[in-house]
């Protein structure tokens, strides 16, 4: 039994212009397709990766799981008992009028448990005494342990963090990064760990999901997703990762941009950048099996 | 040399002392070579940029040492030189390239094709907007070599980046310089932009270069203990390790080196919460 079950989920965002307009310029209606039949199931302890470029709809997959967006279509089960978020930006989720101690209090300020406070700062790497100051007083490392602490305080057992490290230096990339393996080894945590960086994914993940223009197209464990990577996206998305080893292996050029999600291409999304499309990738979308949505995987032609 | 930099100083005085932002900074950078910058933010990357192109925000300022452009010396210079001198001999290109642009202005022809833009004519008349961000980073690109500039300084032009439109964007910093010998100084705080792209390698901590050398050299037996814990702090893909390396914080530091040289012999400056926030008011990680 998974303690998250994603199952066909998809949403719709609508974008068209205001009535009046539609009708003045006999334009329809315009909707975005950000999510589209996505399926997912996360297990107990374990973190789950998905990476994909800007606007292929991580962060909405994020909103949808925490309940922030209601799903379109489809379902979501959940069998724990709490969920929180970690979100990117460590200096615009802490609202800067409070006190750190109401920050973190503030899921369980009914319950009224000051002690329970500075428990919960110590366990983030922070003094108790913090508690009293105001977010501005803190590097951008120390606020996302801030924002640790406020998720952790209503004890949940499934963590949703969309870009946590994204904004911070690598130095303190690692110390957070090595905060939250700390913690999930601690309080037996689930994490879904969303980052357009691979590597940092592949650091924390145990399975990484690839998304492009709302659906995932592979989904793998993370060593062998970064070993012997299937989908032809997933393959371009690692060749485009710079290589500190400098092996000088060849590199194939990175073909185009993502396509306007408006006017998504036919078929498999990804055809007019693959350069393994065929007539039937440009007419069929393929169906997501074993673990990959391609034509050219599946018939065995790469 | 295209670029000499030698023992550059640069300092912020504020009520509460002065924060010395770049300390005896040297290097050079010669025709078709990309320099890389590496460091954390607060090291000083972004300020030594802005000390050789002449665009330091007061108070901060130039108070020893010397840049010099192709033997010339232009630290100096009056502003009016300056503003010459940037744009037509030196080629900059900022971080975000939405604020970079004139949201009202058209994008050139010209300047397009270079880069690789398709079909640059149907973009003549479009407004940035218009284009994602890898576009308008190649837009920005362009703008900084129309005339064809003997130096680029280039700051974290792929930060803001997909990975994909990254790969692009260096592939074409890289042949630019090897086709026009400019000298590339490229700023950035990911290693693995530095490995692909640079020849040499500076890396920045507190204010100082602490290393300087080639690109394979600082990456694979890199000698000082900070560029060491800076290397294995960085996730790699190939070999997931157990534990990051915990380097301390190069921003940090600074402001604890500068604690110690303002809390001088009467005593005083015993304020931190006062000096991290003038820290922030010289923008200086920007």
């Amino acid at each position: 039994m998974p303690l998250l079950k994603l199952e066909r989920v998809s949403r719709d965002f609508d974008v068209s212009p205001p009535w009046l307009n539609r009708v003045l310029d006999h334009e329809p209606r315009r909707i975005l397709r950000a999510v589209d039949q996505v399926s997912l199931d996360i297990d107990k302890g374990e973190t789950v990766g998905l990476v994909g470029e800007s606007g292929c709809g991580k962060s909405t997959v994020a909103r949808l799981i925490v309940g922030l967006y209601a799903p379109t279509e489809g379902r979501i089960e959940y069998c724990g008992r709490r969920l929180q978020m970690i979100f990117q930006d460590p200096y615009a989720s802490l609202n800067p009028r409070w006190r750190v101690h109401d920050i973190v209090a503030e899921p369980i300020r009914f319950l009224g448990t000051p002690q329970k406070v500075e428990e919960l700062l110590r366990q983030v790497g922070l003094s108790p005494d913090d508690g009293e100051k105001y977010p501005h007083e803190f590097s951008g490392g120390q606020r996302q342990r801030i924002s640790i602490a406020r998720a952790l305080a209503g004890e949940p057992d499934f963590l949703v963090c969309d870009e946590p490290t994204s904004a911070l230096d690598v130095s303190v990339q690692a110390q957070i990064l090595n905060l939250m393996s700390d913690l999930q080894r601690r309080l037996g945590l689930t994490y879904l760990f969303i980052s357009h960086n691979l590597a940092v994914v592949s650091q924390v993940a145990d399975r990484v999901g690839v998304m492009y223009l709302g659906r995932i197209v592979e989904l793998a464990p993370a060593a062998q997703l970064f070993s012997r990577p299937r989908h032809p996206y997933t393959r371009m998305l690692l060749d485009a990762v710079p290589d500190l080893g400098m092996s000088g292996r060849p590199r194939t050029p990175v073909r185009g941009e993502v396509p306007n999600p408006l006017a998504p291409p036919s078929g498999c999304t990804f055809h007019p950048r693959c350069p393994h499309a065929n007539e039937r990738c440009r007419r069929e979308v393929p169906a997501f099996i074993d673990g990959v949505a391609c034509h050219a995987v599946l018939e065995g032609r790469i | 040399m295209t670029l000499e930099v030698r023992d550059l100083r640069v300092e912020f005085p504020t009520r509460r002392g002065t924060l010395t932002a770049l300390d005896g900074v040297s290097f050079s950078i010669a025709p078709g070579e990309v320099l890389g910058v590496v460091g954390e933010s607060g090291a000083g990357k972004s300020i030594t940029g802005l000390a050789i192109i002449g665009l330091l925000e007061p108070p901060g300022r130039i108070s020893a040492g010397e840049v010099r452009l192709e033997g010339r010396r232009i630290d100096n210079l009056p502003p009016e030189e300056m503003r010459k001198l940037r744009g037509r001999r030196i080629g900059v290109i900022f971080q975000d390239p939405l604020t970079s642009l004139n949201p009202l202005y058209t994008i050139g022809r010209q300047l397009l094709g270079e880069v690789g833009i398709p079909a640059p004519a149907a973009r003549y008349g479009h407004y940035p907007h218009q284009f994602s961000g890898g576009m308008r980073q190649r837009v920005v690109i362009a703008l900084a070599l129309a005339a064809e500039p003997r130096l680029l300084i280039a700051d974290e032009p792929t930060t803001a980046l997909d990975v994909s439109i990254q790969a692009q964007i260096i592939a074409l910093l890289k042949r630019l310089a090897a086709d026009r010998s400019a000298a590339v100084m490229l700023i950035t705080h990911d290693m693995g932009v530095i490995a692909e792209t640079a020849h040499r390698v500076a890396v920045m901590y507190a204010g100082r270069i602490v290393e300087v050398g080639s690109v394979r050299d600082v990456i694979h037996a890199p000698k000082h203990p900070y560029t060491v814990g800076l290397m294995g702090s960085i996730p790699r893909i190939a070999a997931k390790r157990s534990r990051l390396v915990r380097v301390p914080s190069a921003l940090r530091s600074a402001v604890r080196a500068l604690f110690r040289r303002a809390s001088g012999p009467d005593g005083s400056g015993r304020q931190p919460r006062r000096l991290l926030a003038a820290c922030r008011c010289l923008s200086w990680s920007a």
